[in-house]
């Protein structure tokens, strides 16, 4: 076994895996988390999802969450155009959850308000598991009190979605 | 025992075996470096500013690797290195595996979600000992076929 034909393998692989990720559509920020990247990747100032937001009815001015239907949330999530945030522990979110939703447990809401990785601006979803849970609204509720402005809540909850037969992921995103 | 270890024809099919299971693991990885990202930084074993390059090299290693292998160049490199990945990816898991982290492996992108387990563990070792065999009993060029 020769060290340097090694060497040579393993530096072509470096090189190709960094010109590829610089050119990809999907390319991470080499330096950081999938997280960081996630949050990076919104589409915060892209026309379409102002044009969508604006037939949604939102004024952006109102300090107030807004609900939002599951075809509603599939067009956010499809071009993510915002965070997804699964408010409930991170027991039931690791059984299932929304694919790219990041676990925000509620009840760590004090140890995470100040970690939160997106801004005042960006457009939030909670759900939680479905109509009856009230972790989702209690999320909102306090996330507009933070004076963040784009608030949705997705009431169907993961249970909703699920039916709808819409990504679900098993895997867990941490918020940081 | 030793002349059938030998057998060239076996030495051929176990590393196209090998090779395609890295090319396969590599390309779901390479199409979408976000989840495995996300399962590399769930594992806890590297500072989250070397998260992302790990997650964007790695599945290049293998992919190029594996593609050397395939076509039988290289072979003892590849198989060191392919070998190597997987001594890392398996003390990964172990420590993993202690401190009770409930995550998927990663193993094959978001293809196919498998949970880190003892089962995964133990398939590892199964490929870290295929990986020695071949790199082993690596036919040269001078060596008559059987």
């Amino acid at each position: 076994m020769s060290i340097k034909r090694t060497v040579i393998i393993l530096g072509t692989a470096v090189l190709m895996a960094i010109v590829y990720n610089q050119f990809s559509a999907n390319g991470l920020k080499l330096f950081g988390t999938a997280t960081q990247t996630y949050s990076d990747k919104l589409k915060r100032n892209d026309e379409k999802s102002k044009s969508e937001l604006a037939k949604w009815s939102v004024n952006p001015d109102k300090l107030a969450w807004h609900k939002i239907r599951s075809d509603q949330l599939y067009y956010v999530f499809e071009h993510k155009m915002g965070i997804i945030i699964d408010p409930r522990d991170e027991w039931d979110y690791s059984e299932s959850h929304i694919k790219g939703a990041i676990n925000f447990p509620f009840y760590k809401f004090d140890e995470l308000k100040n970690q939160i990785p997106f801004n005042k601006n960006d457009l939030v979803v909670v759900y939680c598991e479905d109509n009856n849970c009230d972790l989702g609204k209690s999320l909102c509720d306090s996330l507009v009190n933070m004076k963040f402005k784009n608030i949705f809540l997705y009431k169907g909850g993961i249970d909703e979605w699920k039916f709808a037969q819409y990504p679900i992921d098993k895997s867990k995103l941490k918020i940081l | 025992m030793s002349s059938f270890l030998k057998n060239r024809k076996l030495h051929l099919i176990l590393r196209i075996l090998f090779a395609l299971i890295f090319i396969t693991a590599s390309v779901s990885k390479i199409s979408d470096p976000i989840s495995f990202a996300t399962n590399v930084q769930n594992f806890n074993v590297l500072p989250d500013s070397f998260v992302n390059l790990f997650a964007v090299i790695i599945p290049w290693i293998e992919f190029t690797s594996g593609l050397l292998l395939l076509f039988n160049f290289y072979v003892r490199e590849n198989i060191f290195i392919l070998s190597g990945l997987l001594v890392i990816f398996t003390l990964v898991m172990i420590f993993v595996l202690i401190n009770k982290i409930d995550v998927s492996c990663g193993c094959y992108g978001d293809y196919f979600i498998q949970k880190v387990n003892s089962f995964k563990v133990i398939e590892n070792i199964i490929l870290i000992i295929l990986g020695s065999f071949l790199y082993k009993y690596a036919p040269t060029k001078s060596q008559p076929s059987e």
